[in-house]
């Protein structure tokens, strides 16, 4: 079912039941208090009629006359009057008027009595005269509360089926008008498909639900724009990396196959084979890493991790990858307790994610100095590495953990541009995070936030 | 207890270099720091209405600032040295005096060569209030940082130019 129906019905269903309830309370309280109104005249009625026929025999006229010109004749009003005696058959009198021997008793019993038979009521009462107790009787036939009743349900069933007539129409358009921006959504994203994904949804200028619906989806798109364009330069750079070697591979053999060659020549070329082959069989194992450190849902096995010394291990590493770096390890800010230094992780992974980070500190820096430093807030540790190096350009900042990519500054660098994604990618694995503040020729600093394991001395 | 301490900051990280200089100069101290920023009370009557102390520290200081200072606050975690922020509301010198009296302040840290800025729309330096008091001033001084890339996020704390 179409969710403008489900609002029409909705708003339907709920304004009338609260029009029935509504009108249902007013019809019966009325109608309710009609009749009680009714039984009050019949009952003054009866006690008139009493005094007339039992107290005033005498001088009955006047009464009379008073009455038929005060007291409004009802319609089909009858009197009856008749002595109560403990030898009164009850049955019989009751069988006389047409009503039932309880209503008679009641009256008896109670002193007044109520009984509605069709639309005829009866009220009665027991009245002493004389020191005899006799009960009058009064019925007439409710003419104005049946009509006043039947006019007021009338009036209630027209009033209902024309605000259902109107609520129908509101309710269509408030729906309508609930459903107007979605719809505008539904049309604009259809537009958009993988050969525009540069579109946005324009924003509406009210900041409510649908705005932020919009923008979701704007960060979904953008988020989907630069993944497609990641996977793109993905493809393009992993086969140019790959090509690279494979060319002069096969170059190199080419060329010494094309005569026969002295032994030395031979060395000499199944040597450059070689090393490209190995450059090749490098760039596979660091995707291969990649691939493997990436979120694939693969339990890691994680362990308490020493940062403090997981820091001076990679300087031992980085001396003798880079023996002319000038590493400077800054432990000022050490934090006192140990179990601030202490984060749950796996050592191997984070080893080499940050041997990466300080491999490309000290590679892009030219050997001038870095510095590692340390400190640890309430729940996290931060590493920080700083540079003098070439900084990043500005623009670039975005695709640096993409794979393959390498800054425009980076040409007389050697490299494949998998470190730093590697390092981000083991980052997350510790649900830590890098951030890389940078600026062109001027240096590099790359914050690293680490969970802290919670583990007690 | 120690000594209490009024060290005037502008919520940024590179403010929280005299607390770090003061502390590695006196390595053995035992001290209360507070770390203080002047702030103007709004003169509106509804926004007085309204103002509160915690609130407006919470907006001043944003997160960056905060972890810097839990940083500085493990580093010395064992050494009694503790650290709190807090506004001077105060417009003039003796309402300044009150406000170190109120402290039991002795003595002020104060940056040698940064110039504090002012933090949000109503914020003030109170450097002018430190020096014309008789407290203890110890100035501390460091390479100001300029165009690093670190600029107000943690790091920049960890690395001493």
């Amino acid at each position: 079912m179409k969710i403008q129906i489900k609002i029409v019905l909705l708003l339907l269903v709920v304004f009338i039941t609260f029009t029935l309830i509504f009108s249902g309370f007013i019809y019966f309280s009325i109608s309710q208090y009609s009749f009680a109104d009714f039984y009050k005249r019949l009952e003054i009625r009866a006690a008139t009629t009493a005094k007339v026929e039992l107290d005033y025999q005498k001088n009955t006229a006047s009464i009379k006359e008073l009455k038929s010109e005060y007291l409004e004749k009802l319609t089909n009003e009858q009197d009856y009057i008749f002595e109560i005696t403990p030898a009164t058959a009850l049955e019989k009198e009751a069988s006389n008027i047409k009503v039932p021997a309880s209503f008679i008793k009641e009256i008896i019993s109670n002193g007044t009595g109520n009984y509605q038979r069709g639309n005829t009521f009866f009220a009665g009462i027991k009245y002493k005269s004389d020191e005899k107790l006799y009960a009058v009787i009064v019925s007439a036939e409710n003419y104005y509360t049946t009509h006043h009743i039947a006019y007021l349900r009338n009036v209630l069933v027209t009033l209902i089926l024309v605000s259902v007539l109107f609520i129908l129409l509101a309710s269509f358009w408030v729906s309508k008008k609930i459903i107007k921006p979605i719809q505008q959504i539904t049309n604009k994203v259809k537009k958009i498909s993988s050969e525009n994904l540069s579109l946005r949804l324009s924003l509406p200028s009210q900041n409510d639900e649908f705005a932020n619906l919009a923008r979701t989806f704007n960060d979904m798109l953008d988020r989907l724009q630069t993944s497609f364009e990641t996977q793109n330069n993905f493809v393009s750079n992993a086969s140019h990396e790959f090509n690279t070697p494979l060319t002069s591979i096969i170059g190199q053999a080419d060329v010494t196959l094309s005569k026969s060659r002295t032994q030395e020549e031979y060395v000499e070329s199944l040597t450059i084979i070689l090393q490209e082959a190995e450059k090749l069989d490098k760039k596979v194992q660091a995707l291969l890493f990649l691939a493997q450190t990436g979120f694939n849902g693969k339990a890691q096995k994680f362990d308490k991790v020493r940062v403090d010394q997981l820091i001076l291990d990679v300087k031992l590493t980085i001396d003798k990858i880079y023996p002319a770096s000038k590493i400077h390890i800054d432990f000022n800010l050490l934090p006192e307790t140990p179990e601030k230094l202490k984060v749950k992780g796996n050592e191997q992974l984070l080893h080499l994610a940050l041997t990466n980070i300080v491999g490309n500190a000290c590679k892009y820096s030219r050997n001038q100095p870095v510095t590692i430093s340390l400190g640890a807030t309430a729940d996290k540790i931060i590493v920080a590495v700083k540079d003098n190096g070439i900084g990043i350009p500005d623009k670039e900042l975005q695709y640096i953990y993409d794979p393959f990519f390498r800054a425009s500054n980076t040409k007389q660098f050697e490299g494949y541009g998998i470190g730093l994604p590697l390092a981000r990618n083991i980052i997350k694995i510790h649900s830590g995070d890098i951030s890389i503040y940078s600026s062109h020729n001027q240096g590099t600093t790359v914050e690293i936030k680490l969970p802290l394991g919670n583990f007690s001395v | 207890m120690g000594e209490n301490i009024i060290v005037p900051i502008d919520f940024t990280v590179e403010s929280l270099f005299t607390v770090k200089k003061f502390l590695q100069h006196n390595p053995e101290t035992e001290c209360n720091l507070l770390l203080v920023h002047g702030y103007r009370m709004p003169l509106s009557i509804t926004e007085l209405l309204f103002f509160s102390k915690a609130a407006q520290l919470r907006k001043l200081a944003g997160n960056e600032f905060e972890e810097a200072v839990t940083i500085l606050k493990n580093k010395y975690a064992q050494k009694r040295v503790t650290i709190c922020i807090d506004l001077f509301l105060g417009y003039n010198q003796a309402s300044f005096q009150n406000f170190i009296a109120g402290y039991t302040i002795t003595q002020a840290a104060i940056p040698k060569s940064y110039r504090l800025k002012t933090a949000g729309g109503n914020g003030f330096d109170i450097m002018k209030f430190i020096k014309r008091s008789d407290l203890k001033i110890t100035e501390f001084d460091w390479t100001i940082s300029v165009g690093v890339p670190e600029k107000n996020h943690v790091s920049e704390l960890l690395f001493d130019l």
